[in-house]
């Protein structure tokens, strides 16, 4: 998976590595997420853990965090769920019990801020993957690694996701053990779905069907980008998606703001906070190398874009001193 | 090359992401008032289980009594109610649980005391239960709708009763709520859907997925999670009627009652054979003063007598009371047969107490459905569709003079027309909207400007049917009587709708109609366009619109009562009656032979 194009630097390569704490088992284990890859670093053989869990034991927390980030990996919920600003800030906690309030399934709800994390561990239901799933991964100091999805997941997904009525409940509770992990993961899991449907992506091929779902999420980030950039109403701003070659297009139409982006802008511009850096609208990378990049801004509505060198500083792009 | 689905699901996601900002833009809810139990609370669960469980078996008697004597009542909240109760049900539990632990010894002891007292109570309570059910069904009306109105009405009133609003506001749009914002965002959904400009599945992904974003902000209740995750989206398919014949079979024999029963007139209307039942539907008169306003359950239609019934094979059947429902001057019931007569059967013979003269119902001879649905190939669901607001408006002129009126909110219809006109829909629905247009402009209700920006040029012409609606809403020269109006019609979109009965007086007529499908039960809080109405007119050419009135059912199943009005013709011989969904319509015409 790359983008935004061929030639880009990889879509993950100005999101910084994150980790998270997690509650598992009696202790408290980290999950790491590095170039596109979440690890479980307290697991050093996640396989057997998977194996066991397949054969009814209970699953460790950390296992099923990372087999459902692989499951939504391409999951288009994600996008339609997850934030869409800096602003925009999911409020995502675990309760002891949510049983009572209607949530099906195990507990997790949107209601306090976050200020805590409580995990319970999941078991998976139905099928269980097999231990091929998930990879050792190389260079890596014990951990489970998902890279790209494993077959086995894909039919695992099928298996578990399609029967009854409750799985819109069980997916959009998978979904908030994922968001419940952090504002970085959050992003984190969106750019990989979005990576998964632009080009060079895992779902590249199926992109025409999903069209609908990935120009809603372009443009519910893209406007209020647009609103932060030249003041541009939300509302008008009007967005398709951009295939092919070359960054897009960006055409002012009266009081409207007619953007063509293709979805890899999602990964590896959106994600990484860089929508709006020094007035510019940033419509693609160039070169990345954290925490510096080169990047494609438009200084205004209408105009060609820049070549802008940046750096991140304190969790805040900058142009680069000296930079073009 | 983009699909007109394509382009309408996109809409639709867009509007979603505009439904989203808007919320953002709203003060955040405090998060207890969403209903976050405290901590101390939950603490103090833990400590207190199994005396609940102890209790909950105790005092189950007192429960199932309690619900028997709510039945009605009770099945119209459920659908209202079931998220929030599911939910409450949770979080008593583990707090009932634990209190039990703590107070066991003590609970027998009470138990024992209070329950012999509490059965009592309960039987005293039953009557004075169905007549606060009773009430309370009134009240509730058209659900939320008329909440609607109501909250226009305390707007409107505002100065008076002491709540924030300028006075003769009149009825400007309101911001709606997180969750009233999901609600409306999913009746527009469904209407592209039905309209055919979107899969429904894909309908309800959307609604699904905006749903769950507004949850992962805090913006809407658990209940309203619970409620859109009700069904998968993605792979949800509507269960049809049970296949296999269905028979209307008409009697309007008089059948005797039991002398305790307090009813005189008692006839049988109609055998109606389905494939899943077998029911009788049966009507009667109050002659006992004092057995009005009493509804009990089971209604003591037959006494001590045991009623029967054998076939022409020589297979003999029981008879019980399934349901009834009363009011101050009349009752009704249907009789379950037990077990269903087989197909193929010529002939029942019933006999509803010992000595009474048996009454025989020719089933052989009676008609099954119609071949097919009598679709009007001029018109599509769209228009269909508005049509269905159109005709809800002309029942609301007519039930109860037309007082809800001033407060009927046409706000989200708007939103559909808005939304199909977006999409490339609307077209064929066009002259409906003008239709819709006039009728609201004739009775006074606000139109919308984007109810009036869509309508064509000028005033439309009032349908003919409508126009007679509303020149007899006046009339009270209805005939007395009951007639068994049985007829099949034809499976519409997935529902069954048969005929079994009629009662008419001076102000209108109640029609009896067994309904299977998946939606044919009018949910409660379900703010889509209904899916169908019904008109009917009489031989003497008289309309009449129907409202639906004293129902239950499941989510399969449903007895409904329409109320039609204006009366019947004091001539009139039959009537034909039409039920249009979004695919077509389906007609019978039945005859009004009164007994």
């Amino acid at each position: 998976m790359s983008g935004p194009g061929p030639a880009g630097p990889p879509w993950w390569a100005l999101l910084p590595p994150a980790e998270a704490r997690v509650p598992c088992g009696d202790g408290t284990h980290r999950l790491r997420w590095d170039q596109g890859t979440l690890t479980a670093l307290d697991h050093p053989d996640a396989e057997a853990e998977l194996v066991l869990g397949a054969l009814g034991g209970d699953r460790p927390a950390c296992v099923s965090l990372i087999e459902s980030w692989a499951r939504h990996g391409d999951d288009l919920q994600v996008l339609a769920a997850g934030p869409r600003s800096a602003a925009d800030e999911l409020i995502i906690t675990a309760a002891d019990d949510t049983s009572w309030l209607g949530v099906p399934g195990r507990g997790w709800v949107a209601y306090a801020p976050l200020t805590a994390y409580r995990f319970r561990p999941l078991r998976v239901r139905g099928p269980r993957p097999g231990a091929a799933g998930l990879t050792t991964a190389a260079g890596m100091p014990g951990g489970a690694r998902i890279g790209s999805r494993p077959a086995v997941l894909r039919h695992a997904r099928r298996g578990r996701l399609s029967g009854g009525a409750d799985r819109a409940a069980e997916r959009r509770e998978e979904l908030f053990c994922l968001f419940g992990l952090g504002r970085d993961f959050q992003l984190r899991l969106c750019a990989t779905v979005a990576a998964a449907w632009a080009d060079g992506g895992s779902r590249a091929g199926d992109r025409e069907t999903a069209r609908p779902a990935l120009v809603a999420a372009l443009a519910g980030r893209l406007a209020p980008a647009a609103q932060a950039w030249p003041g541009i109403d939300p509302a008008r701003v009007d967005v398709t998606l951009h295939d092919g070659a070359g960054w897009g297009r960006l055409a002012p139409s009266g009081d409207r703001l007619a953007a063509a982006l293709p979805v890899g802008w999602l990964s590896s511009v959106w994600a990484a906070g860089l929508a709006v850096t020094a007035g510019h609208l940033v419509v693609a990378v160039t070169e990345a190398a954290w925490p510096a990049a080169t990047v494609l801004g438009v200084p205004a509505p209408g105009a060609e874009p820049v070549i802008l060198g940046v750096r991140a500083v304190g969790g805040t792009w900058l142009r680069a001193e000296g930079a073009r | 090359m983009t699909s007109a689905k394509d382009r309408a699901e996109t809409y639709l996601r867009l509007r979603a992401e505009a439904e989203l900002r808007r919320v953002q833009a709203l003060p955040r809810p405090d998060p207890v008032a969403v209903g976050a139990l405290p901590a101390p609370l939950r603490g103090a669960a833990r400590l207190a289980t199994p005396f609940g469980r102890r209790a909950i078996a105790a005092l189950q008697p007192l429960a199932t009594s309690a619900a028997r004597a709510l039945q009605p009542l009770a099945e119209s909240a459920e659908q209202a109610m079931t998220p929030l109760a599911r939910g409450a049900l949770d979080a008593l539990q583990p707090l009932a649980e634990n209190v039990g632990r703590a107070l066991e010894p003590l609970a027998g002891q009470v138990i024992g005391a209070v329950l012999p007292a509490a059965d009592e109570a309960a039987r005293r309570l039953h009557p004075l239960a169905w007549q606060a059910a009773d009430r309370v069904q009134a009240l509730q009306g058209s659900g939320m709708r008329q909440l609607a109105q109501w909250r226009l009405q305390a707007r409107r009133a505002g100065p008076i009763a002491g709540i924030a609003g300028p006075p003769d506001a009149g009825p400007e749009p309101e911001e709606l709520t997180a969750e009233e914002g999901l609600r409306r965002f999913g009746m527009v959904a469904r209407a592209l859907a039905e309209a055919g400009a979107l899969n429904p599945g894909t309908a309800d992904a959307v609604v699904e997925d905006l749903a769950t974003a507004l949850a992962a902000r805090s913006r809407i209740g658990a209940h309203m999670l619970a409620m859109s995750g009700a069904a998968d989206p993605r792979t949800r398919q509507r269960a049809g009627p049970p296949p296999g014949p269905y028979l209307a079979v008409p009697s309007g024999a008089p059948v005797p009652a039991s002398p305790e029963s307090g009813l005189a007139d008692v006839r049988l209307y109609t055998l109606v054979i389905a494939p899943d039942r077998a029911v009788l539907t049966v009507a009667g008169r109050l002659s006992d003063e004092n057995m009005r306003s009493v509804h009990l359950d089971p209604w003591p239609l037959f006494g001590k007598m045991r009623p029967a019934a054998i076939d022409d094979r020589g297979n003999s059947y029981q008879l019980r009371e399934d349901s009834g429902f009363s009011d101050e001057e009349n009752w009704g019931g249907i009789l379950r047969l037990n077990p269903a007569p087989p197909a193929g059967t010529a002939w029942l013979e019933l006999t509803m107490s010992p000595g009474s003269a048996p009454v025989r119902l020719d089933l052989a001879g009676a008609p099954g459905a119609n071949p097919g649905h009598e679709g009007d190939a001029a018109s599509g669901p769209a228009e269909r569709m508005i049509d269905a607001v159109a005709t809800e408006l002309l029942q609301i002129a007519v039930v109860g003079e037309g007082h809800a009126l001033p407060w009927h909110d046409l706000s989200g219809v708007a939103d559909v027309v808005t939304a199909l006109e977006a999409v490339g829909a609307l077209e064929p629905a066009r002259a409906a909207v003008g239709r819709l247009v006039a009728l609201a402009r004739r009775l006074g209700v606000t139109v919308p400007p984007g109810l009036t920006a869509a309508a064509p040029p000028g005033t439309a012409p009032l349908p003919d049917g409508w126009r007679d609606v509303l020149a007899n809403s006046g009339r009270r020269d209805g005939p007395r009587g009951v007639a068994p109006a049985a007829a099949v019609l034809p499976e519409l979109d997935g529902a069954r709708f048969v005929l079994a009965g009629l009662r008419s007086d001076e102000e209108g007529a109640d029609l009896q109609v067994m309904a299977w499908g998946s939606r044919v039960f009018p949910h409660f809080l379900d703010d889509s366009i209904r899916p169908w109405y019904w008109l009917a007119r009489d031989d003497r050419g008289r309309w009449h619109v129907a409202e639906d009135g004293n129902s239950s059912g499941s989510d399969q199943h449903a007895e409904l009562t329409l109320r039609l009005m204006p009366p019947l013709h004091p001539q009139a011989t039959s009537l034909e009656v039409t039920v249009t969904g979004r695919s077509g319509e389906a007609t019978a015409t039945v005859p009004l032979d009164w007994r």
